[in-house]
């Protein structure tokens, strides 16, 4: 259940170049009804100025401790600030937000498939749904921006790729995932990068045929539904309208949303 | 010593001053997951049309220093929509609720008002004033003729309250005020948004997919105090306060500005208690004041 809570920061580090991880304690935190690829929408604390809470990934859980990881980039203001707050800090966290993904009885076998920042949500999924089989698509940028390989570890098999090549194949994580498709078929691919990734995404999973939902981000004010700022472009019989990423979302069928 | 916190606003009691502002509440349903919103003075619904609009492309809000930007371009139901599946929302809700009704041409706005005569809403607000539509909007808003002409075209088809919205994008607001006085308007609230942008030098584009927006937040507040200010003493309708109210103290100022009651509107979307801590907060501060009518504070200012 969604719910407005004062966490405090229980520690806060740099995860990988621009990336960082923050677990916070969140006294009241209903943890035991968190959908993996929900979020947290999380206040800056020591900064009034900056009104707006701002959008994080929960990589990781502890519901005895009522803590939840988070991971973000860096980005700009609001994130720096927070990537320099101190443990024992506190701010408001509206958690967990949102439709996450959502594994039906036949989904047997489930290919995650992560950009970027966007590997961060992707753990939870092997956590909470331990009787799946699992293999991960990571690409990063290159070695410095590395982080959360670890986390893959219960997967049958974790591809790597990298721009650079200085960690796991040289390219996009898409022509790791389609030469995978040749050999094995999984039955949903759950995914969320950047819309370059996304996009190419796309063409694989129509190529092949797959079932595919894709965690969206958008800029975001309230968190809970009623600004209506944070939409992503759905197809409609119409054409296209808009939906809310906090509440109709993150996540989206690949098919309906517009990238 | 307990404080009265009723106030009248055209002849309708709000057990407190405080509503929140149209477009920050959707229709009340998001709020009440985490607050009993029938303790607030009021609710302004999000604005409503004759068709439904999807509203402006994403990105539709930008972080400034002590404000936000938003460009969300009235996406809502319109009036079928909102007469068959929002108003059940709406129909639940048990403190004053206000539609906020805007459109592209004046005929639009009367057709809305009139298909509301019977829904369960008491009074009327008129959005003449949204930066982020091209037809009308702020057009009609920051002419007092234009402005005059809808207020008496919604006045002739409603038989409920209304309360005109002012837009500081006006070159003169206190003119589009007795305008739409003189047409009949029963109330005016102030003030919307304020047109603003931001912009992303390392993309160099605009942060807004609609590249201009509405800036509101604590950054507006004092523009707004001096338009409520000049605005109360030129009319002798009831004022409705807004602008960056973030306290119950924020509240109390635009009252002693002259306004009968206030709207809180970003606070909400920052915080979905905001609006009962407002109250609570104003209470507090009427009760160390030794006041024992919150009304008495509408236009107390010492100057």
């Amino acid at each position: 259940m969604l719910k407005n809570l004062r966490a405090t920061i229980v520690s806060s580090e740099k995860a990988a170049e621009g990336i960082y991880r923050m677990v916070l304690k969140c006294p009241g935190i209903d943890i035991r009804h968190l959908i993996p690829g929900q979020f947290a929408h999380v206040g800056i604390p020591g900064h009034a100025e900056l009104l707006m809470k701002r959008p994080l990934s929960i990589n990781d859980y502890d519901e005895e401790r009522e803590t939840i990881t988070l991971i973000y980039q860096v980005k700009g203001r609001g994130t720096r600030a927070l990537s320099s707050a101190s443990p024992g800090e506190t701010m408001d966290v509206i958690a967990p937000v949102g439709r996450g993904f959502h594994l039906a009885a036949s989904d047997k076998k489930v290919f995650l498939v992560g950009g970027g920042v966007g590997i961060a949500p992707l753990p939870t999924v092997i956590k909470r749904w331990t009787d799946r089989q699992y293999e991960a698509f990571l690409g990063y940028r290159g070695l410095p921006y590395a982080y959360c390989q670890d986390d893959f570890g219960p997967c049958d098999n974790v591809y790597v790729a990298s721009n650079d090549g200085s960690i796991g194949e040289t390219g996009v994580v898409t022509e790791l995932l389609e030469k995978r498709l040749a050999v094995c078929r999984p039955d949903i691919v759950l995914a969320c990068g950047p819309i370059p990734m996304l996009k190419a995404l796309k063409k694989v999973v129509d190529a092949y045929g797959l079932s595919c939902q894709v965690s969206m981000e958008q800029r975001m004010c309230c968190g809970f539904g009623a600004c209506a700022t944070c939409v992503c472009g759905v197809h409609t019989a119409d054409g296209l309208d808009y939906k809310r990423v906090c509440v109709e979302g993150p996540v989206f069928d690949i098919r309906e949303v517009v990238l | 010593m307990t404080v009265n916190m009723s106030v009248n606003l055209c002849g309708i009691t709000l057990k407190n001053p405080v509503i929140a502002a149209s477009g920050t509440f959707a229709f009340g349903r998001q709020h009440s997951w985490f607050i009993d919103v029938n303790q607030l003075g009021g609710i302004a619904l999000k604005s409503i049309t004759l068709e439904k609009r999807i509203g402006n492309p994403p990105p539709r809000i930008a972080e400034t220093v002590s404000g936000i930007i938003n460009s969300v371009g009235l996406q809502n139901p319109g009036i079928d929509g909102f007469l068959t599946e929002t108003f059940k929302e709406v129909k639940a809700v048990e403190t004053v609720v206000i539609a906020n009704i805007a459109g592209s041409s004046i005929e639009e706005y009367a057709a809305v008002a009139e298909r509301l005569n019977d829904a369960p809403v008491a009074m009327l607000e008129l959005n003449i004033s949204c930066p982020n539509v091209k037809l009308g909007g702020a057009s009609l808003g920051t002419d007092p003729a234009s402005a005059a002409e809808c207020t008496r075209a919604v006045k002739a088809v409603t038989n409920k309250p209304l309360i005109v919205k002012l837009t500081p994008a006006a070159g003169n607001i206190v003119a589009v005020a007795k305008a739409v006085e003189d047409a009949g308007a029963d109330a005016v609230s102030l003030i919307n948004t304020l047109p603003a942008m931001a912009v992303d030098v390392h993309t160099r584009k605009p942060v807004l997919g609609n590249v201009t927006g509405g800036l509101s937040g604590p950054a507006i507040m004092p523009v707004a105090l001096k338009m409520v200010y000049d605005v109360s003493q030129a009319v002798s309708i009831p004022v409705v306060g807004m602008g960056g109210i973030m306290t119950g103290e924020d509240a109390a100022a635009f009252m002693l500005c002259g306004a009968t009651a206030v709207m809180t509107g970003t606070a909400n979307l920052l915080d979905p208690g905001a609006s009962l801590r407002i109250i609570d907060e104003l209470r507090r501060y009427a009760e160390k004041a030794n006041i024992q009518e919150i009304s008495a504070l509408t236009g107390a200012l010492e100057v």
